[in-house]
């Protein structure tokens, strides 16, 4: 049996506490009442089953509708039911229950769904306080007064995609009280119950398998009249925004009781002239609207209604209450993130209010949440408190997107607290979004058998075709384990970390990603641009899979106290788009926890023994404000005082040369950027451009260009080529881009012009510094005067 | 309890101080400090941890989950399943309890028993996953049985989650793996191309279409399809074609055309 969700307890509890204590309960229907009415739809003599909406299109809306022929109105017009029979009413043998009236029985195999109504007498002063004792086998809908009060073995939200219903759990036969949803009242005077009873089986369509018993065995108490006032409707939770695309944004509520779901929205808070209603009746009010513009600021309002006693509530219709549709191309994107923030205390409430004054009144579009989003264990109290209560200002005008961390141990309320994409995944604990130019990809590196693939992992097979589909410029990956980290914990140490590491980030590399955001450690802790490293920390190595291991700023940098210096910064890191220029990671998992000290047991500001990937490490609370315009990213860690602690860029430059393009203008301006000398046809540095698909060496490869260029070493020469002579060693340092691959570029030296040499010149690349290397190549050769050195390049070698 | 001093450090789990003794904060603490320690790979001290708590609360649902966890990481499946079995009893509907069992009971080499706990987890979950329809392939996978029916099962599961879940990749791809394995070449086919009519990315799945024509010796369309993807990769941005997992694709979608018999090719 489905259990109840957390809330329905709630709201019921709330309920109850405003009912007299002297409830007294009285049988309103008995199991063997007569009076109902049935239609158990097979037809002719071959007893196969049918659907009635394949005879009455609108049977699926009506046949619950207390206006129709049985109260006297005239809205259904569907098959007829059978008057007057006596319960129970069944089919097939249901354990403990003997049917007064037999269904007629479709052959098995063939569909079995039947559909029950009546009249109830509420009498002068109605009843309350209703309790439904149900066998019904395989699982019900119940509408009093043509609104559902109640399901058995189904959802509530089933009841929206009926036609989609395909499994539920297995049949048990056992007679259940049925949750009721909100606080449904027998009115006085006639009330109209219908209740729709479904066969199936898992696997199949639910109308569709195995039918071998259908039944309805039905027990209705009540406390007589006359019915108490019940409290004024409330919105206990929200609104706030999810899963929000360029052309749809669900908004999400929660009322103390079950009501009516209207999300009215429009382009002027004060006309709001489109509105979006789920007639079902909840308490957790889930609204998906459609249609939208990319790019377009909505201003929205929600209402709900409890249809028992008319109670209404509206939120919003103000200039508080807006969301952005999702932007397709290049748009100034604000992003906040962070992670290990669910205290509900001062402590996350200073990180919030310091974002919020260091951002003013420019709106943030995206929040990232990197998990363990509410302590201890991510109850639903726990998420009101550390969430929906302290971010609340923000959550209904910024699209929260939440990754799973290890103190969200209640998977089920977060699944159901949070709407996320699960259209490829499949599941909602990794998904992905675009927002403007950048792609996001959230990964669940806390339940073990998504990255493992021993357990048939399908979160890797469905991120590497997330990664080949798209076509964004940026991609920023999140998840709560961190790669790379030495803080309160151990990524050499702890398997998710290294499960991470090792499966999901090599993959997310292999496909450029550009950032990566976690939690987890209670630091703040980031890399310089790396690529290519999965393994235990001291297999790092700065020379190889460092790509830049400046600071990536522009405007400054952090010192060895920890302290953030104007006036230090190497420059942005600078990505070529296309190739693997690896990412930045970032462990910003401090926004609201309890600071813990290092992995090696120091409580310093500034880590002592940090991971050697990571250039800052400082044990401060605060969170990660990160800005995407065109080819720039610009990220910022904002301490709990709103002082910036860290500041870098990554830009991304031109797109690489098209292979096999022959454009010669690209192809000069490409030799400019990469080698930051213009060599070609340069006199002064003797220098020969041999032209288009020249090979004047004859050695069959399939050169683009080829080109040489002698120099004198006794002569002065260009800035940023140089050469040396030192005891008979001639040496040449010049500055190579990094993305450029090795094997582009060949440099070889001749004494003559006519031989020339690779062996015996040795070459030393330095660490990257801004997207660039210092090369270093040294010859021996004392006896020359004169050495000639030729760079060949070429594309795709 | 104290988990924000160094987690990962044992002295410092050593010494988080434990609530009264005997109540169900004590007992909610030692697995909390049982799963920390496991994290860890301290197996035997997250053992004792989840013992204690069961010696303070028998019943205590989660501890038994917990311990049947571990025990499987220990390498005891039978030990696993017992666990598993009591947190069963306790919880019948429970899908992690019947997950637990599955892995356990295809731990101890009973795949007839894993499958029917898969399909009972696959039942009783709320939030289902295409994971749980894989490991229960890879049960069915290492089973002695009949190949034949062995497959037939398999793909029955993996058609199953496909109903319930969508047209996922993760779960179509394994079942085209599987298709191509034993030779059935049209059924393969069709799950490709209902990948492809659900956009996923052509690039991928024309390649796969064309490997899947070449085995099956219809050379003319396997050439067209590797056309089709080479035109897929060229239709990228240069910015993403260029990264290293498509020069590959390339690579190997030009081998495969090579492959082709020259015949079979259009005359350019």
């Amino acid at each position: 049996m489905i259990r109840p969700p957390i809330f329905l307890t709630i709201a019921i509890t709330l309920v109850a506490n405003t009912l007299p204590a002297f409830s007294q309960l009285t049988t309103i229907v008995a199991t063997d009442a007569s009076g109902w009415n049935y239609l158990n739809p097979t037809t002719g003599n071959d007893f196969e089953g049918y659907d009635p909406a394949s005879v009455d299109a609108d049977f699926n809306a009506t046949w619950f509708d207390p206006t129709g022929i049985y109260l006297g109105g005239a809205a259904y017009d569907g098959p007829e039911f059978v008057l007057d029979a006596q319960g129970p009413l069944a089919y097939g043998n249901i354990p403990g229950v003997s049917p007064n009236t037999i269904l007629r029985a479709p052959f098995k195999g063939t569909r079995g769904s039947a559909y029950f109504t009546r009249v109830i007498d509420g009498g002068e002063h109605g009843f309350f306080d209703l309790e439904f004792d149900l066998v019904a086998d395989d699982g019900a809908f119940i509408y009093l007064n043509g609104i559902l009060i109640g399901t058995d073995r189904f959802t509530a939200s089933d009841v929206d995609t009926w036609g989609g219903v395909t499994r539920r759990p297995e049949d048990d036969h056992q007679p259940r009280r049925v949750a009721l949803l909100g606080y449904p009242i027998l009115n006085p005077g006639q009330n109209f119950l219908a209740i729709s009873v479904h066969n199936g089986e898992y696997g199949g369509p639910a109308h569709s398998y195995h039918s071998d018993e259908l039944g309805l065995s039905l027990e209705i108490r009540g406390t007589p009249g006359p019915i108490p006032d019940l409290p004024p409707l409330e919105v206990i939770r929200g609104p706030y925004l999810q899963h929000g695309t360029s052309e749809g944004m669900t908004i999400r509520w929660r009322t103390q009781d079950f009501a009516t779901s209207t999300v009215r929205y429009g382009l002027d808070p004060n006309q709001l002239d489109q509105s979006m209603t789920v007639p079902s009746l909840r308490s957790e009010h889930v609204v998906r609207i459609g249609g939208l513009v990319a790019g377009q600021k909505y201003y929205y309002a929600i209402e709900s209604e409890r249809p028992f006693d008319q109670s209404t509530i509206q939120v919003g219709e103000d200039s508080n209450h807006f969301f952005r549709a999702a932007p397709t191309g290049d748009y100034p994107t604000r992003i906040w993130a962070m992670g290990d923030f669910g205290t509900a205390d001062d402590r996350a409430l200073d990180v919030y209010q310091a974002y919020q004054n260091f951002v003013g009144e420019v709106h943030t579009d995206l929040f990232l949440m990197l998990g363990d989003n509410a302590y201890e264990d991510g109850t639903d109290a726990e998420y009101q408190a550390a969430v929906f209560d302290t971010y609340a200002e923000m959550l209904r005008q910024t699209v929260a997107w939440p990754t799973l961390g290890n103190h969200d141990t209640h998977q089920d309320v977060y699944m159901n607290i949070f709407s996320l994409p699960t259209s490829t995944s499949g599941t909602e604990l990794y998904y992905s979004f675009d927002y403007a130019n950048i792609h996001f990809v959230c990964l669940d590196s806390q339940t073990e058998d998504h990255y493992d693939a021993e357990l048939g992992s399908g979160m890797l097979a469905w991120l590497e075709e997330d990664l080949m589909t798209t076509t964004k410029d940026w991609i920023i990956g999140y998840f709560h384990h961190g790669p790379y980290t030495k803080g309160s914990h151990d990524s050499d140490a702890e398997e998710h970390h290294i499960h991470m590491r090792e499966k999901s980030v090599r993959l997310l590399e292999e496909y450029g990603v550009d950032l990566i955001l976690s939690g987890h450690s209670h630091s703040y802790e980031r890399s310089f641009l790396i690529d290519g490293h999965y393994g235990h920390s001291s297999s790092f190595n700065a020379q190889t899979m460092g790509k830049d291991v400046g600071n990536g700023s522009d405007i400054g940098g952090v010192d060895a106290q920890g302290n953030f210096v104007i006036g230090i910064g190497s420059g942005p890191y600078r990505k070529a788009y296309g190739g693997n220029h690896g990412a930045v990671y970032t462990i910003a998992g401090s926004g609201g926890s309890r600071l813990s000290g290092w992995a090696n047991g120091s409580y310093d500001l500034v880590n002592p023994e940090p991971h050697p990937v990571m250039l800052v490490n400082l044990r401060i609370r605060g969170s990660v404000l990160i800005e995407v315009e065109g080819n720039e990213l610009h990220a910022r860690m904002i301490d709990d005082i709103g002082n910036v602690r860290d500041d870098y860029k990554i830009v991304k430059g031109g797109d690489p040369l098209e292979i096999g393009s022959g454009d010669e203008t690209a192809w000069r301006a490409w030799l400019a950027t990469h080698f930051e000398a213009e060599v070609l046809d340069d006199a002064g540095m003797e220098a020969t451009h041999w032209g288009l698909q020249a090979n004047p060496d004859q050695d069959d490869w399939r050169n683009e260009y080829e080109f040489y260029f002698g120099l004198n070493p006794l002569e002065a020469d260009a800035p940023e080529i140089a050469v040396d002579q030192d005891s008979g060693h001639y040496s040449v340092h010049y500055w190579k881009n990094a993305d450029a691959h090795h094997a582009w570029v060949s440099l070889q030296y001749s004494l003559d012009m006519n031989e020339w040499h690779k062996d015996g010149m040795s070459m030393q690349v330095g660490t990257t510094v801004n997207r660039r290397n210092l090369v270093e190549a040294k010859v021996h050769q004392p006896e020359a005067a004169r050495v000639f050195f030729r760079f060949e390049t070429r594309q795709n070698p | 309890m104290e988990t924000h001093a160094h987690p990962f450090a044992e002295d410092s789990l050593h010494a988080i101080e434990l609530k009264s003794e005997g109540g169900s904060e004590f007992s909610r603490t030692l697995i909390k400090r049982a799963q920390s320690y496991r994290r860890l790979g301290k197996w035997e001290w997250a053992r004792r941890d989840l013992e204690k708590a069961l010696q303070a609360e028998p019943r205590l649902a989660i501890a038994h989950l917990a311990l049947a966890e571990l025990l499987l990481e220990m390498g005891e499946p039978e030990k696993s399943f017992a666990a598993a079995l009591v947190y069963g009893n306790l919880r019948p509907n429970d899908a992690h309890g019947w997950v637990a069992r599955a892995r356990a009971s295809r731990a101890c080499g009973d795949y007839l028993a894993a499958d029917h706990a898969y399909s009972k987890a696959i039942q009783n979950s709320t939030f289902l996953r295409p994971e749980l329809f894989l490991e229960r392939v890879a049960a069915l996978d290492a089973s002695t049985w009949s190949p034949l029916l062995v497959h037939r099962r398999i793909m029955r599961v993996l058609d199953e989650g496909i109903s319930c879940l969508g047209n996922l990749v993760s779960l179509q791809s394994e079942a085209i793996r599987r298709e191509r394995g034993s030779g059935n070449h049209e059924g393969a086919l069709k799950r490709v191309d209902l990948l492809l009519s659900a956009q996923r990315s052509p690039i991928k799945w024309y390649k796969i279409r064309g490997d899947i024509l070449q085995d099956a010796r219809r050379y003319h369309e396997a050439y067209h399809d590797y056309q089709c993807a080479l035109c897929a990769l060229d239709a990228l941005p240069a910015k993403r074609r260029n990264l290293r997992p498509f020069r590959q694709l390339r690579e190997e979608i030009v081998a495969s055309s090579i492959r082709v018999p020259r015949d079979c090719c259009p005359v350019p």
